[in-house]
């Protein structure tokens, strides 16, 4: 990967080269972004063209003085921001498919393991709509994402200690709402979860 | 379930240590640290994610698609000069449909273009057409002789014949701010001079009027005390005043009823109330 304020400056001077060099180096990132965002396969298409004009139109605010996946990241949170407050509702009421987490899950030999691994990668999607949004960001971000600590930090303007604390109560967030729905509802997640395990076996 | 926080107090505080030393005593949060763990296994577990082929290729198209902001503010002002070439215009309509700064400028740039010049005032046309008379009576050799370019001209004519006779322009100026000095000197002392007899005057003025109030004023209180005198020497003896009504022991005022009134009789005796 050359530098990354040189490939910038090469894409403001109109390198197409460098321009395929940037999508191939962060396209998997911002795709990853978006799609954890939204959960379907044409919006985050959408969103990650749209993400990518933006970076492309705004080349020129970046100032190098950190790394470009915070920057980049930075920006695509704004978009998402933007389209989860016009879907707020829609998103409050999310119902997460099979075809949804289909996308992320790795292929296993035993298929009652990766039916339990769906139900509960559906039942995480399903408490990160439910916790408030600063955390569930962080969460994504860091455990979804991949994002180190420092690149979070710079993202959202925050500092280490806050990226740290955050994630925790994020975590145990989204714990305590697994509980919540385990206990309130007899037969819930958790037992839809065994289920998925016998029905394999 | 308790609803005991103390797991995410620990947790955020990064006390790791006294939190597995907590969760060893409590089932809620034992509970809930199980169902972390599960939940990082299984978001560690899942894969990134991967864009489609076409959606790469649209990606690696940006740039025939729109331009920087930097670049549209230079496709605008070329465009305002010259036509643009078409892979240039779809880029600049490309970006002005995105971002709401670049299309407020070319919206700003668009109306310079399109102003319209300003309407004269209705009185406008009358007065110049008045003025064009006296414009034509003047002579050429006079509309020159009264234009600026001749006063440059004898300006410099007259520099150039001081010069040719010997004289030192910078002594002539020096003389000529003496004489203005002395004048601008002359002329204050003037000034002065004309306030201090406009204030003499006011005070004069003043002064007068302040007399004549003070001599209408003597003037009256005379004539009343004249009045006064010959009202004593023509007074006749005339009936005793009534005396004023006393209480009942004889001693001291009578205070009226203010809603009664009292009348006295002529030989001072009280008349009753009316």
């Amino acid at each position: 990967m050359p530098d990354e304020k040189d490939l910038v400056e090469r894409c403001r001077k109109g390198d197409d080269e460098a321009w395929r060099q940037m999508v191939d180096h962060l396209g998997q990132r911002v795709y990853s972004v978006a799609y954890h965002f939204t959960l379907k396969r044409e919006d985050a298409e959408e969103l990650s063209q749209e993400i990518f004009l933006k970076i492309f139109e705004n080349l020129h605010r970046y100032d190098g003085s950190y790394p470009l996946l915070a920057w980049v990241v930075s920006l695509a949170r704004n978009l998402c921001i933007d389209r989860y407050r016009r879907r707020k509702r829609e998103r409050s009421f999310r119902f997460v498919s099979d075809e949804a987490v289909a996308p992320l899950l790795k292929s296993a030999d035993d298929p009652a393991a990766e039916a339990v691994r769906r139900e509960r990668t559906k039942l995480l999607f399903w408490a990160l709509g439910e916790i408030p949004e600063d955390l569930a960001e962080i969460l994504v971000l860091r455990d979804l994402d991949g994002l180190a600590y420092e690149e979070i930090g710079k993202a959202l303007d925050l500092p280490d200690g806050t990226v740290k604390s955050r994630l925790f109560r994020a975590r145990a967030e989204v714990a305590r709402k697994v509980r919540e729905r385990h206990e309130g509802r007899a037969p819930g997640v958790l037992t839809s979860l065994a289920i998925a395990a016998v029905g394999f076996v | 379930m308790n609803g005991c926080r103390e797991l995410e107090r620990l947790l955020a505080a990064g006390r790791e240590s006294d939190f597995a030393a907590h969760r060893a005593s409590c089932t809620s949060c034992a509970e809930i640290a199980r169902e972390m763990e599960r939940f990082a296994e299984t978001a560690v577990g899942l894969r990134w994610p991967t864009p489609s082929g076409s959606l790469k290729q649209s990606l690696y198209a940006i740039p025939s698609k729109t331009v920087p902001c930097e670049g549209a503010a230079e496709l605008l002002a070329r465009a305002a000069e010259t036509e643009l070439a078409p892979s240039e215009v779809t880029r600049l309509e490309g970006h002005l449909s995105r971002c709401g700064g670049c299309r407020e400028a070319a919206r700003v740039l668009d109306v310079a273009r399109e102003l319209l010049p300003p309407e004269p005032a209705p009185w406008l046309s009358p007065r110049l057409a008045a003025s064009r008379p006296r414009a034509a009576r003047r002579s050429s050799a006079w509309s020159w002789l009264l234009g600026p370019r001749a006063a440059i001209a004898i300006a410099y004519a007259a520099a150039l014949a001081v010069m040719v006779l010997g004289l030192n322009p910078a002594d002539l100026a020096r003389k000529a701010g003496t004489a203005r000095l002395e004048q601008t000197a002359r002329s204050g002392i003037q000034t002065a001079r004309s306030a201090l007899v406009d204030q003499f005057g006011a005070f004069q003025e003043r002064t007068f009027r302040t007399l004549e109030a003070l001599k209408g004023r003597v003037g009256g209180y005379g004539r009343a005390a004249l009045s006064n005198a010959l009202a004593l020497v023509m007074r006749t003896e005339s009936a005793p005043r009534p005396s004023r009504p006393r209480n009942e022991s004889g001693s001291g005022a009578w205070k009226p009823n203010p809603i009664e009134i009292w009348t006295w009789r002529a030989d001072g005796s009280p008349g009753g109330a009316s």
